[in-house]
């Protein structure tokens, strides 16, 4: 055992002593979590800031009552309080002056409401359409802007329908339209009939769903920051592990492993410390990664049984799997191209760069599934929306699995190529 | 009882058809001997050495390193040798000290035994002003003595130096040479593989010529070199039409091993008799329009007598 430890420190020692290798394994996954994280307002969770509209009503036909005007109500909601969360809005005179405030990039969108356009609200067979003006440089602003005109807009359409609806069924109805208790009949198949297409699915809903954790504080939010982290950590401590992996190769090359093989002891027990230096390698990194996270960015990684759990099959994946690749690598070269496309495949599919464990669905979260990485970020989510053991443990051992297949088979591969 | 007994020690490399590296190879070696393997690079030395210290495993034959077989008992033959590699195999970015200690870690050593080992090392290597620079730090001599060092902290009862002497000064090489001789005074093993024929002749109680992974000849220098029997070496100058020359002097009766040198336009030969030899030699070269534009008549030595059992010269 004095022998195996002798490697482990020695290679620790090597290792840790590069300033290549420790950039890549530790600073530069805590500069992405950085980056991303202030790009994402910190770690309190994506926050964005209202966005500027200007809004223009040229609608002077309504008549009426102001009250009842569809485009005083569609001014009213983007400049009162109910949207003042997602919008600054300001009200112009005229579209010219709407859409020069875009132009000025005093304000992202201009919404333009029609002359007639309460009139056509109201009509069976009028229409008008609202002017979206956008900054094509805004994505995320202009787009928020544009869904909230759409679904005030789709709303008054609804409205429309219905009253169409409405009016086919009084018109229908014979022989009196000023009947009480026709109009009454009419109303209530005006209400069948609505409620007869929520049935069919007309309804637009928001899907949002989140992992059914056990935990008290089950809803706690990870934040953006711990996201990043969480998949910057699992994804460079495949290479953490490859650079631990290569050893292996650097040692054949150099004449030291086959040296090594001359002294007393059996071979297994050189590659075995080879095992274990990969494992600790990572474990290390992921020690200071976990701490660098919590110190830096205030993460809350969960439960300390879940950390541990995580952070150790975390490291064995990342391990195994690097020693796989490097055991059939022939050259440093090899070990190099073939580890990096992997490590980047897997942590295309497995999510490492979205975060999120819980949060794919779809195609996306069965093909996260088919990758170690991605069912280990799933438990980090867990872990970090505030689950318990129970809630990571499905991703402990599914992990677990993937770990014990990579070490057999890096044996395997390992016992043959130096028998 | 030999220390070392190797008998029909064969390796081929992905048999059948694969290259025979080592054919066959039988030879003793005796406590305290030092014995070396002399051949040409790619004779088949450093397979025997890795078969030796259990790093290959031989195709056919086997071997005994005090009584423990090389197949059947590794472990027990890894505790008795200290193997110094051809190539420096030690790790750049360590101190020559780590060094030691982490090999004398993979020897067995720990604790007291270790420090006082490494220190004693250190001392016989002349390192001890040096022992905290790193080995990228060192010249190439110092580097062997710390490759060599590295075999020696478990006080090995046989110890294996391949070709230790390649590639560094002749200073270093003296002091590797001087402190061989001075291990096999304190009573220790060695086989010593080389190319150098001058270091087999200082070097060696025994040697044993290797060539083409076949031991061809086994003895004292002594014994060796009378196997070439009477014959003399003789190196001729010639100024042009070689190949007619060597095909000429090929022919002549008492002559034999002519080998040819077209670089240096030479042609090196055994004959019974020098004295005799040599105007038969100028009447062929002179048929043939060529002039003999030098004569160097060599006492026999091991060149000779590679030259006589393989019709090649040791160079080659």
């Amino acid at each position: 055992m004095r022998r195996v430890l002798a490697i482990v420190w020695k290679d620790l020692r090597s290792i840790y002593r590069q300033p290549s290798a420790v950039a890549l394994m530790i600073a530069v996954p805590l500069a992405l979590a950085s980056l991303l994280g202030l790009a994402f307002g910190g770690q309190s969770g994506f926050h964005l800031d209202p966005v500027k509209i200007a809004v223009v009503n040229l609608d002077k036909t309504g008549g009426g009552a102001p009250a009842l005007s569809a485009a005083s109500v569609l001014a009213g909601v983007l400049t009162g309080p109910q949207t003042a969360s997602l919008l600054d809005a300001r009200m112009v005179a005229t579209a010219d002056r709407a859409r020069r405030l875009v132009d000025d990039g005093e304000a992202t969108v201009a919404v333009i409401v029609p002359e007639g356009f309460s009139a056509a609200a109201r009509s069976v067979r009028g229409s008008a359409a609202v002017e979206i003006y956008r900054d094509p440089a805004s994505q995320i602003g202009a787009g928020v802007a544009t869904g909230v005109v759409e679904s005030m807009v789709r709303t008054l359409d609804d409205a429309r329908r219905a009253a169409t609806v409405a009016a086919e069924v009084v018109r229908e109805a014979r022989p009196a339209v000023d009947d009480p208790a026709r109009l009454a009949e009419a109303a209530a198949a005006t209400a069948a009939a609505s409620l007869a297409a929520s049935a069919r699915g007309a309804t637009v809903a928001l899907d949002e769903r989140a992992p059914r954790l056990s935990g008290a504080a089950a809803s706690e939010d990870p934040g953006v920051a711990g996201q990043v982290l969480a998949g910057q950590m699992v994804l460079f401590l495949f290479f953490g592990a490859a650079n631990a992996a290569r050893t292996i190769l650097l040692e054949e090359q150099e004449g030291t492993l086959a040296r090594l093989f001359t002294t007393p002891g059996r071979r297994a027990g050189v590659l075995g410390g080879k095992l274990l230096v990969s494992f600790v390698t990572v474990l290390v990194q992921s020690c200071v990664l976990l701490l660098a996270g919590w110190l830096l960015f205030g993460i809350a990684w969960g439960g300390p049984a879940s950390v541990v759990l995580l952070t150790i099959v975390g490291c064995l994946v990342a391990s195994g799997l690097a020693m796989v690749i490097g055991s059939l690598a022939r050259t440093l070269a090899q070990q190099g191209a073939i580890g990096s496309g992997i490590f980047l495949l897997l942590a295309l599919i497995g999510g490492n760069f979205i975060g999120g464990g819980a949060t794919l669905g779809g195609v996306a979260g069965v093909l996260r599934r088919i990758t170690p990485n991605g069912w280990i970020l799933e438990g980090w989510d867990a872990a970090m929306r505030g689950g318990g053991v129970a809630d990571v443990l499905l991703p402990v051992l599914v992990a677990l699995g993937f770990a014990a297949v990579f070490f057999a088979a890096a044996a395997v591969v390992l016992r043959r190529r130096f028998a | 009882m030999s220390i070392v007994e190797v008998r029909d020690l064969t390796k081929q490399y992905n048999p059948p058809k694969g290259v025979l590296a080592v054919d066959r190879v039988s030879f003793t070696i005796e406590r305290g001997e030092i014995f070396s393997l002399l051949g040409p690079n790619g004779a088949g030395k450093s397979t025997t050495l890795s078969l030796l210290s259990c790093l290959l495993r031989p195709t056919a034959g086997d071997a005994t390193i005090e009584g423990h077989s090389i197949i059947h008992e590794a472990q027990a033959v890894r505790e008795t040798i200290g193997v110094v590699p051809q190539d420096i195999a030690l790790y750049g970015d360590m101190s020559a000290r780590e060094n030691l200690r982490f090999w004398g870690t993979m020897y067995g050593l720990a604790g007291a035994d270790l420090r006082r080992r490494v220190d004693e090392v250190l001392e016989l290597i002349a390192l001890v002003d040096r022992q905290n620079d790193r080995i990228d730090k060192l010249s190439g001599g110092m580097k062997r003595r710390v490759n060599l060092g590295v075999a020696l902290l478990h006080t090995p009862r046989l110890l294996y130096l391949d070709e230790p002497t390649v590639g560094i000064d002749p200073q270093s090489r003296r002091a590797i040479l001087d402190g061989i001789l001075d291990l096999r005074a304190r009573g220790m093993t060695i086989l010593y593989t080389t190319h150098y024929m001058a270091e087999a002749q200082e070097l060696s109680d025994r040697i044993g010529i290797i060539d083409h992974g076949k031991l061809v000849a086994m003895g004292t220098h002594e014994q060796l070199v009378q196997l070439v029997g009477e014959r003399t070496e003789v190196e001729l100058g010639v100024d042009k039409h070689l190949d007619r020359v060597k095909e000429r002097w090929s022919g002549l009766a008492d002559v034999g091993g002519v080998t040819v040198d077209e670089d240096e336009m030479r042609v090196t030969l055994l004959v019974e008799d020098a004295n005799q030899a040599l105007p038969r030699l100028f009447e062929a070269a002179a048929a043939c329009e060529a002039r003999i534009t030098s004569v160097n008549v060599v006492e026999p030595n091991l060149e000779t007598v590679f030259l006589h059992l393989t019709g090649r010269a040791l160079r080659d």
